[in-house]
C-alpha cells in the first residue's frame, strides 16, 4: 500500500507523531467498513431500494475516504470524514435501539403480502421490534472499524480541532446514554 | 502530538455507547415479552364478577320483507382488565365482546357495520380495514366476510343474513385479510344466536339460564396496552383468560341446570374443559346447532372458533360451593400460571324458575348435515394443511395465490347439492389447525380412522385438526352457489396465509360475486 507523505497531512506545529501509522490504519479501517457496506447492500435492496442505495453510498464514500487518506487529506476533509462516519455510527445505534419508521420490518416471521385492492393502506401489522435490526457479526465488525477509524481521523487533526472534535464525539456518546436512560432508545 | 489519553477516554464514551446500547437492546429484544405486565399485577382469578353482553335491538323492522335492521359501529373503547389500568380495545358498538344477536329463524337481518376505527392501529401501524364474517351462516358470497372484501376506516357495509338454519350459536368476527388475528384480539367478536320453534319448545334452559360464554386469551404490557406476540407466526397465546371480556370471572349460579353457549374466540388457544369436581357436563349443541341426542362428557377439547352448548347441573352442590371450570393441557399451546383455569361458579340458594330444567333424550334429530349419508358422496378430496418455507398453506397454496389469480384459483369446485367427503390432513407434530369451511355444515365421519370424539357428534363447521391427524368430514353443498373460503382458524396462520376458496357451481344459475356489494364511504345512506 502506498504510504501518504507525512508532509501532505495538515499538521499543527508539532504535527502528529504517528501520522503515517494513523493514516495507514485509517485506510485499512475505512476499507473494511466500506467493503462490508457494499457486501450487504444486495440484501438491503431486497428490503427497499432506498435502503440498498444508502448502503452503496456509504460503502463507496468510505472507500473514497480511503483513497483520500492515501492522497493526503486536509483538516476540512478529515472533519468531513469524522462527521460522515459519526453519522453512520449514530444511524447504526438508532437502527438497533429504536423503531425507525422508514426502515422495513426485519423479524423472521414477517412476510410481505400482495396489496389488497381498495385498501386505504397496507394491512400487514408491523411489530414494534420488527423495525429494530438485530445485531450481527458483520455489522458489529463494521461498527468497530468505524469507531477505530474515527479515532484515527481525530488523531490526524491539529490540536485545536482535535480537542473540539473529541469533545463533540464524547457529547454524542453521552447523549446516547442519556437517551437510553430516559427511554428514547432501547 | 499523538492521540492523548484524554482524547481516547473522550472517544471511548462514544465507542462504549455505540457498542453497548445495541447489544443491550439485542439481548432484551430476544424476548418480545420483556414489557409484559407482571403476573402479580394481574387480577387474581375469580375476583372479577361475571357479566353477559347485552342483546342488541334492531333499529327498525320491515314486516313486509320480514327483515330486522341493525346498526353497529366498530370503534375504540377502554376496558379495565387490570383494575385501574385502562386498556384500549376495539368493540362492536364499543363492547368487548360485541352485543349478542337473538334472531328468530326465518326473519332476515340486515346489519350495517360502520368502521369507525382509527386510521392506523396504535401500536402495530396497520390500517384496520375490516370484513365481518358471520361464522356458521349460509350468507351469500358478498355478505360472507370474504377476506379481501374490505371496509376501510370511514366506510360502512350492510350485511344481509338469511337466518334460515336450525337454531344454533353463530358468531360474528372480523375477517380482514392479514390482520384478522390482531383485530379479533382487539375485541372484534360477538355471538349471534338463531332460535327456532323446536329449540324454544324443548325443556332445556332458556332465558337467564341460557348463558353465552365467549372465551379468549390476551396479554398486556405494563402500561395496560394489549401485547400481541405471534411467536414466529405459530400463534398467539395470552396469559390472561377472558370470559365475556372479564378476566377469570366468578358467576353466581342457582341450584339448577344452566346452558352455556361456549365460543372459543381465541386467536390461537384451544381449551380442554373439565369441572373441578370431576362431574359430568352434557353437550347439547355444536357449531351447527342442537345435537340429535345429549352427549355426557367429563372433559372435552374445544378448538378455536368452535361452539359447544353445554348444560351444567348445579342442583347437587351445597350452597357456598365453588366449582371451577378448568382448562387442561393442549399440545403445542403455550401455557402460563393461570391459563389452567377459566372461571368459577359459586352456588347460591336463591329461588329460581323451575322451567327449562331438563335435558330431553332427543334434541334435534333433523339437522340436515346429520342426515346426509356417506354413501351419497360422489367424490373425496384431500386438503393438506402444511407449513411450507415459513408460509402456511392449504394444498400448497395461500391467499396471496388467490389474489394473484384475480380470485379465480379454487381448491374445489363442487356442484350445488353435491355430497363429498373432504379429508382434512395435518401431517405436522408441531402445531394444530382448527379447519373452518365457510357456508356449509359437515358431519365428522372419522378422526385418524377412528370415530369422532364424543362432543363432535353433531353438525360442525370447524374441525380441530390435531397434530398428525386426519379428519374425514361429510359435506352436502346444499343450495349454495359461489365462492366461499376455507381456512385455518388459528388466526395467525390464517393471516399468513392459510386460506383458500372453493366455488359451488350451480349449472342453472349464476352465482353472486364476493365483491358485488362493496363498502360505501361515510356519511351513511338510509338503512
Amino acid at each position: 500500500m502506498p504510504m501518504p507523505a507525512p508532509e501532505k497531512l495538515d499538521q499543527d506545529a508539532s504535527g502528529p507523531a504517528h501520522a503515517v501509522e494513523y493514516a495507514t490504519a485509517g485506510v485499512v479501517l475505512t476499507g473494511v467498513a466500506g467493503l462490508i457496506h457494499l457486501w450487504v447492500a444486495p440484501e438491503h435492496f431486497q428490503e427497499a431500494w432506498v435502503v440498498g442505495s444508502f448502503f452503496v453510498l456509504a460503502g463507496v464514500g468510505q472507500l473514497a475516504l480511503g483513497v483520500a487518506l492515501v492522497r493526503g487529506l486536509g483538516t476540512r476533509g478529515l472533519l468531513v470524514g469524522v462527521a460522515a462516519n459519526a453519522g453512520l455510527v449514530c444511524l447504526y445505534v438508532l437502527s438497533r435501539t429504536a423503531a425507525l419508521p422508514f426502515l422495513p420490518a426485519h423479524d423472521e416471521g414477517h412476510h410481505e403480502h400482495l396489496p389488497v385492492a381498495g385498501a386505504a393502506g397496507n394491512g400487514v401489522p408491523i411489530f414494534p421490534r420488527s423495525s429494530i435490526e438485530p445485531v450481527g457479526l458483520l455489522d458489529m465488525t463494521c461498527l468497530l472499524a468505524e469507531l477505530a477509524l474515527l479515532a484515527m481521523l481525530v488523531a490526524l487533526l491539529p490540536t485545536n480541532p482535535r480537542r473540539v472534535t473529541a469533545n463533540a464525539l464524547m457529547a454524542l456518546g453521552l447523549l446516547a446514554v442519556v437517551a437510553r436512560a430516559v427511554g428514547v432508545l432501547g | 502530538m499523538s492521540l492523548s489519553r484524554r482524547d481516547l477516554v473522550k472517544m471511548s464514551v462514544l465507542g462504549g455507547a455505540a457498542v453497548a446500547l445495541p447489544l443491550e437492546r439485542s439481548v432484551s429484544a430476544a424476548s418480545a415479552l420483556g414489557n409484559r405486565i407482571a403476573s402479580s399485577r394481574l387480577p387474581a382469578p375469580f375476583t372479577t364478577p361475571f357479566a353477559v353482553p347485552p342483546v342488541i335491538s334492531p333499529v327498525r323492522s320491515d314486516p313486509v320483507s320480514v327483515t330486522d335492521f341493525y346498526r353497529i359501529t366498530m370503534k375504540p373503547t377502554f376496558v379495565e382488565i387490570v383494575p385501574g389500568l385502562p386498556t384500549q380495545m376495539w368493540g362492536y358498538n364499543g363492547l368487548v365482546p360485541g352485543p349478542t344477536f337473538r334472531i328468530q329463524r326465518g326473519r332476515k337481518t340486515v346489519v350495517r357495520q360502520i368502521n369507525n376505527l382509527p386510521p392506523v392501529h396504535p401500536v402495530l401501524n396497520y390500517v384496520p380495514y375490516t370484513s365481518v364474517h358471520l361464522h356458521g351462516s349460509v350468507s351469500l358470497p358478498q355478505y360472507d366476510g370474504y377476506a379481501s372484501d374490505i371496509t376501510n376506516p370511514g366506510e360502512y357495509k350492510d350485511y344481509h343474513y338469511p337466518n334460515t338454519q336450525h337454531a344454533r350459536t353463530l358468531w360474528y368476527h372480523d375477517h380482514g385479510v392479514h390482520h384478522t388475528a390482531e383485530n379479533v384480539s382487539m375485541g372484534l367478536a360477538g355471538q349471534y344466536h338463531i332460535i327456532d320453534a323446536l329449540e324454544q319448545s324443548l325443556p332445556i334452559p332458556h332465558g337467564e339460564f341460557d348463558v353465552p360464554l365467549t372465551v379468549g386469551d390476551t396479554m398486556l404490557n405494563s402500561d395496560g396496552s394489549l401485547l400481541f406476540e405471534p411467536n414466529d407466526e405459530s400463534g398467539f397465546f395470552g396469559d390472561v383468560i377472558l370470559v365475556n371480556g372479564r378476566p377469570w370471572p366468578v358467576m353466581q349460579v342457582k341450584k339448577r341446570k344452566y346452558r352455556f353457549r361456549i365460543l372459543n374466540a381465541s386467536v390461537s388457544r384451544s381449551f380442554r374443559w373439565s369441572l373441578s369436581t370431576g362431574d359430568t357436563m352434557t353437550v347439547i349443541g355444536t357449531d351447527g346447532g342442537l345435537v340429535p341426542t345429549p352427549i355426557p362428557v367429563t372433559t372435552f377439547r374445544h378448538g378455536v372458533a368452535e361452539r359447544y352448548e353445554v348444560v351444567i347441573d348445579f342442583k347437587n352442590y351445597p350452597v357456598g360451593t365453588r366449582i371451577i371450570l378448568r382448562n387442561g393441557n393442549i399440545e403445542n399451546d403455550i401455557n402460563f400460571t393461570n391459563t389452567n383455569k377459566v372461571m368459577a361458579f359459586d352456588v347460591v340458594g336463591d329461588a329460581f324458575d323451575p322451567s327449562g330444567n331438563l335435558i330431553p333424550d332427543v334434541l334435534d334429530p333433523t339437522q340436515p348435515a346429520m342426515l346426509v349419508n356417506e354413501t351419497d358422496s360422489i367424490r373425496t378430496r384431500t386438503m393438506e394443511f402444511v407449513r411450507d418455507d415459513g408460509q402456511w398453506t392449504i394444498n400448497g397454496g395461500t391467499w396471496d395465490d388467490v389474489i394473484a389469480s384475480h380470485f379465480t384459483k379454487v381448491l374445489a369446485s363442487p356442484r350445488t347439492n353435491d355430497v363429498e367427503v373432504w379429508n382434512l390432513v395435518n401431517k405436522s407434530g408441531g402445531w394444530h389447525h382448527p379447519a373452518h369451511i365457510h357456508f356449509i355444515d359437515f358431519r365428522i365421519l372419522s378422526r385418524n380412522g377412528r370415530p369422532p370424539q364424543p362432543q363432535e357428534r353433531g353438525a360442525k363447521d370447524t374441525a380441530f385438526l390435531g397434530e398428525n391427524e386426519s379428519v374425514r368430514v361429510l359435506i352436502k353443498f346444499d343450495d349454495g352457489r359461489g365462492k366461499y373460503m376455507e381456512h385455518c382458524h388459528n388466526l395467525v396462520h390464517e393471516d399468513h396465509d392459510m386460506m383458500g376458496q372453493f366455488n359451488i357451481i350451480d349449472p342453472n344459475r349464476a352465482s353472486d360475486d364476493p365483491f358485488s356489494a362493496p363498502a360505501q364511504r361515510l356519511p351513511e345512506g338510509p338503512l
